[in-house]
């Protein structure tokens, strides 16, 4: 805030300055002008207190004779008139000179706001600078109650990490459930009951909890809360006020959070004040609580502009910018200075854009690694659609792709930035009733950044590819495979994999049949892809959970011995029968093959593709993988689907390892566990010894597992106890003839035989022993 | 698993129940009819024709000659198995629920409070030698004028415990009635123990062999094992979706409940997740071993035979399945 405690003021260093040196053409204010401010009568109905508002003091002005107090009035009336129409101007003198401050006063207080906005902190000459305020804040800061010393605001020490991440010392993974209004964070223990670490009711409100990605913390959402929780019991650590929050969203290193208000702030509470009326989004430091900036929720430049999406802030790799979308432009901040408006990226028409999820190299011999920035703009006035590539904060456009009649675009990264993929969707026909796609991927590991262009005649609905890998699948709608009966246009899910023809290029390896596919999910791992039909409300009824194994038989490697575990626990889930039958059915595409063990897989354009399990016998409305990629989730939540609410956690292979039913049953997470900071020496020591640890491991494993087993026998055979002292009371109080399990007369009768033969009007179904064994456990 | 797929019915199950030695087995429709099957084999051995409506109430005789059954059409009605003939029927209220008594001497019966009639439970007098029912109820328990205060819903399923110490019946609210039926016989409806076990109706109890305990089945979606004489809940069986009916079976520490959503909401979902499956559970571990699948809407009934070797379940859907347990079932050690 402007320093405006006038009384302590030192004008003694402006006594030399003539006025005669400022260089500001005053010729065209006129006489009549001036005349103008002399007198002005006051209106009665004129609220002048309730119009403070239109007041402004200026600082810093030179302190100036007497004589030339005209011209000095000429001046400020000069600059301040450009920011609306000045009612009065009045430059308060003592006996020889003036005393370097002014009062004005605007037609409306918005001018006054503009004058402030725009005017506070320039400067007149080389040493006087305007320090412009609202009079109002004279009243507030200027009286003498209003304390002036400097206090130190209350910043939380953030907590250390080894509180936050102690969990990681133990080798299981933990997630957390909701049901109904409790909330429960548990180690997961395979297939035995989940173990409590701690439960809390206020993690579900607004929307699910959600784990930042290295699972410190736990973000929840509530009415005018965010929150976050953290350490051993998961106590609460920080609560961002921010009346009406509906979104959140967390930056690229987990420094900071972003909120976001249905409603912009308008009134003083938590950490927000004056400055922040209007805005919207707030960017709070996750760490201490502490609020950074805030911004108002941009207006759209044009009719050409995509609605805005969530979410509105988006960051560098290593959270250095920050950005945000403006009209036609966008305004990068440097969080680093503060928040500071670092760069105001003039882009016309801009529809979307983003950061690259890691740095690009440039140069591999030396080292140059880059943010990029990418947006795209319309076909539009002229121009065509185009796709650009910028380096920042270089602001080089590094590559632009111009892109033929695109109707909208949509970028997917890899997840180390080696390849982007650009999904264009346009018109198929002439009479404009029909969609396809075309994919751009280009390349960004190789030099010079070659793209290669698929054009399919499908539309693409999403892309996806293999972590760490150069292989995507897609799932497309073929408008002519519509038919009527469908009430969802069906899909397919293609699969694409890299050919080598004289540099890398894109192919079309493998496309299964119809499916009603809505969400595509890669194992962290790789290699592992389930492709996941989840029940909708009302859409969609029937749920689907496929397990495809992109690399069969594979090589012999971590992920190759978790596949062959085949250590199943049996439960009420079966399998599928129709699925061999059904892979079958789906390889169009030519290499089908057949190994010894009689899995069918296919071979087509050196993908080696195969399906490990399929179930369509529970319903499920979300899935999701542990970040250690060993362990899969399909969870029905009471909030998207009316029935069947539960878990089933699965194994890699695709084998089921847990299911419960539970009534209520809303939200599942898995806590992300942070990337590993080991060298690849250390790495490479551990593989080595790999068989030592998995001993170990396995060891504690089946000394848990007889641990278990024993709590069970003994809770069992106190079951038992309990209901044989029942019965023994039982026997005491009706006598022991007439307490039996079978009526002593039907045990006396010969047992009845089944005779086979003489069978009428009746169908008889015999099911197989195998169902009967399989559905007891 | 051998599964006997009984045809006859096209309406929905009202009504499913063996003799006492476990050969024979009525099932009754809401149509009115009313079929004896060879339990072992699957065949249809007869039918009871005559009643124009459903047949929520029947219970045949110790010694399977005579059968006496309730129906919608307001009346009673008894049969010869034998021959399958109608010899006397009795005008009444709409039966919710029958049960002969173990001495053969009485038969209760639960009347809803439909038309004229006011909810209540009648006991007829029953001559074991000619089949007949007395012309009119020798006791008729209504509602005291306090349940009425307190607004106590309707009787619906009754039964009657070990040596026909206590009558008990439920209502549709949730609660459990026991009568000293000894004193129900003096006209003395006052020893009478009340307790709400149940936040929604009480489909279905069934008794032990012994008739020591019971197990009640509600839309609440559990199940509870009751002590009659204590009235303390014993266990306490909890399903995804509400209960129908619910049974103990002899032989093995197991009980079988069954149920589903309700019929009207089963067109808005899948049937595999309206929950129609019949679920055997481990009664003193409270633990699913198994779940029998096989019905296309909710299960209306379960009856297991005397021997504990086979159940049979009725469905909503109007099928009628005999399940045989294989030898696994036998053989299943409780695991300690």
């Amino acid at each position: 805030m402007t320093d405006i405690d006038i009384n302590n003021y030192d004008f003694s260093d402006y006594k030399d300055i003539s006025l005669d040196n400022l260089v500001i053409d005053t010729s065209s204010i006129d006489e009549e002008l001036a005349n103008k401010y002399n007198y002005k009568p006051i209106d009665d109905s004129f609220d002048f207190f309730n119009d403070m508002d239109s007041f402004i003091i200026i600082n810093g002005l030179p302190v100036a004779p007497i004589a030339k107090l005209n011209a000095l009035s000429k001046v400020v009336n000069k600059i301040f008139s450009s920011c609306g129409e000045i009612i009065s101007l009045n430059i308060p003198t003592s006996e020889s000179s003036t005393k370097g401050f002014a009062f004005v006063q605007y037609k409306d207080s918005l001018m006054a706001k503009k004058a402030i906005k725009l005017l506070n902190g320039k400067n007149l000459d080389n040493s006087h600078q305007f320090k412009v305020n609202s009079l109002n804040d004279l009243e507030e800061f200027g009286c003498e109650e209003f304390n002036s010393t400097f206090v130190e605001p209350k910043v939380k020490k953030p907590i250390s990490t080894d509180i936050l991440d102690k969990w990681l010392l133990d080798g299981r993974e933990q997630f957390l459930m909701s049901i109904d209004d409790d909330s429960q964070l548990v180690w997961n223990q395979r297939s035995d009951v989940p173990k409590l670490i701690c439960d809390n009711n206020q993690w579900v409100e607004a929307a699910p909890p959600r784990f930042t990605s290295n699972g410190s913390y736990l973000i929840s959402l509530h009415k005018d809360h965010a929150k976050s929780w953290g350490g051993a019991k998961m106590e609460l650590i920080n609560d961002f006020h921010h009346k009406n929050v509906i979104k959140y969203d967390i930056s690229n290193t987990n420094k900071f959070l972003v909120t976001f208000s249905s409603t912009p702030i308008n009134e003083s509470y938590g950490m927000f004040d004056k400055s922040n009326y209007g805005h919207s989004v707030a960017i709070w430091d996750l760490q201490t609580g502490a609020l950074l900036k805030t911004f108002p929720l941009p207006a759209l430049s044009n009719e050409v502009q995509k609605p805005l999406t969530w979410p509105f802030v988006k960051w560098s790799t290593d959270d250095s910018y920050c950005c945000r979308a403006g009209p036609d432009a966008v305004a990068v901040y440097n969080t680093k200075e503060n928040f500071k408006l670092n760069d105001l990226i003039k882009i016309p028409n801009l529809q979307d854009f983003e950061f690259s999820p890691k740095k690009i190299v440039l140069n591999k011999n030396r080292n140059i690694d880059t943010d990029l920035l990418i947006y795209w703009t319309p076909d539009i006035q002229n121009q065509n659609c185009k796709v650009t590539m910028m380096e920042y904060p270089k602001k080089n456009i590094l590559r632009s792709v111009n892109m033929m009649q695109a109707i909208n675009m949509s970028f997917y990264w890899q997840n180390n930035a080696d390849y982007l993929a650009i999904k264009i969707d346009k018109f198929a026909n002439k009479a404009k009733t029909k969609l396809c796609s075309n994919i751009e991927v280009i390349n960004f590991a190789e030099n010079n950044f070659p793209v290669t262009k698929l054009e399919l005649k499908e539309r693409v609905l999403t892309i996806s590819w293999e972590p760490s890998s150069d292989r995507f699948v897609t799932a497309a709608i073929d408008e002519n495979l519509y038919s009527l009966d469908d009430t969802l246009p069906p899909k397919v899910v293609q699969f694409f994999n890299t050919i080598n023809n004289g540099g890398k290029s894109w192919v079309l390896a493998y496309q299964t049949g119809r499916t009603h596919v809505n969400k595509l999910s890669w194992s962290p791992l790789g290699r592992i892809l389930t492709v996941n039909t989840c029940c909708i409300d009302k859409k969609q009824k029937n749920s689907e959970l496929i397990f495809y194994d992109l690399d069969y038989p594979g090589q012999s490697n971590i992920i190759t011995k978790l596949l062959n575990i085949e250590k199943a626990e049996k439960l009420v889930l079966s399998k599928d029968r129709r699925a061999r039958s059904r892979a079958a059915e789906d390889v169009n595409l030519s290499g089908t093959q057949v190994d010894r063990k009689g899995s069918v897989f296919n071979n087509g354009n050196n993908l080696r593709l195969r399906e490990l399990k399929s179930y369509t016998n529970f319903s499920f409305t979300d899935v999701c993988w542990d970040s250690t990629g060993r362990f899969f989730t399909a969870f029905c939540s009471v909030a998207k689907y009316s029935t069947g609410h539960g878990y089933a956690v699965f194994g890699l292979n695709g084998l089921p390892i847990r299911r419960e039913e539970q009534m209520g049953f809303k939200w599942f997470a898995w806590r992300p566990r942070p990337q590993s900071t080991l060298t690849t020496q250390e790495l490479k020591k551990i593989k080595k010894n790999l068989n030592e640890y998995a001993k170990k491991f396995k060891d504690l494993d089946s000394r848990i597992d007889d641990l278990n087993y024993a709590r069970l026998q003994q809770e069992r055979e106190d079951l038992l106890n309990e209901w044989n002292a029942y019965r023994n009371e039982v026997i005491k109080i009706v006598g022991e003839e007439y307490v039996f399990d079978m009526d002593p007369y039907v045990d006396s009768l010969e047992k009845a035989e089944y005779s086979g033969d003489v069978v009428i009007s009746t169908k008889d179904v015999v099911l197989d022993d195998e169902d009967f064994e399989n559905s007891i456990k | 698993m051998r599964v006997l797929n009984l045809i006859c019915h096209q309406r929905n199950m009202n009504s499913v129940k063996y003799n006492r030695e476990g050969d024979l087995l009525f099932t009754a429709d809401a149509g009115g009819k009313i079929a004896i099957w060879n339990s072992n084999t699957g065949e249809l051995l007869g039918s009871l024709e005559g009643h124009q409506g459903a047949v929520p109430a029947m219970c045949a005789s110790d010694d399977s000659r005579f059968m006496v059954t309730g129906s919608g059409d307001f009346s009673l009605k008894t049969w010869s198995l034998e021959n399958g003939e109608c010899f006397q029927t009795i005008e009444s209220g709409l039966p919710a629920d029958m049960v002969m008594s173990n001495d053969s001497q009485y038969v209760a019966i639960s009347i809803q409070p439909v038309m004229a009639y006011k909810s209540s439970i009648q006991i007829f007098k029953y001559d074991k030698n000619t089949g007949l029912l007395s012309d009119e109820p020798i006791q008729q328990i209504l509602k005291s004028s306090e349940d009425e205060a307190n607004g106590l819903m309707g009787f619906a399923r009754i039964g009657f415990s070990f040596q026909d110490k206590y009558l008990f019946a439920t209502t549709d609210d949730g609660h459990l009635l026991r009568y000293d039926f000894e004193a129900v016989l003096k006209g003395d409806f006052t020893k009478r123990e009340n307790i709400r076990i149940h936040k929604g109706v009480i489909r279905d109890i069934q008794f032990s062999q012994d008739k020591t305990y019971l197990i009640t089945a509600s839309r609440d979606r559990f199940s509870k094992l009751i002590d009659v004489e204590t009235l303390k809940v014993m266990k306490s069986y909890e399903n995804m979706h509400p209960l129908n009916t619910a049974a103990i079976t002899p032989l093995k520490n197991y009980v079988l409940i069954a149920g589903g959503q309700n019929a009207k909401d089963v067109t808005t979902t899948d049937s595999k997740h309206g929950g129609f499956e019949i679920k055997l559970l481990h009664k003193i571990f409270n633990q699913e071993l198994s779940a029998f699948k096989g019905h296309f809407g909710p299960v209306n009934n379960i009856a297991v035979s005397p021997q504990g070797t086979s159940f049979t379940s009725g469905g909503e859907d109007g099928t009628v399945r005999v399940w045989f347990f294989e030898p696994s079932y036998f053989n299943y050690e409780d695991g300690l």
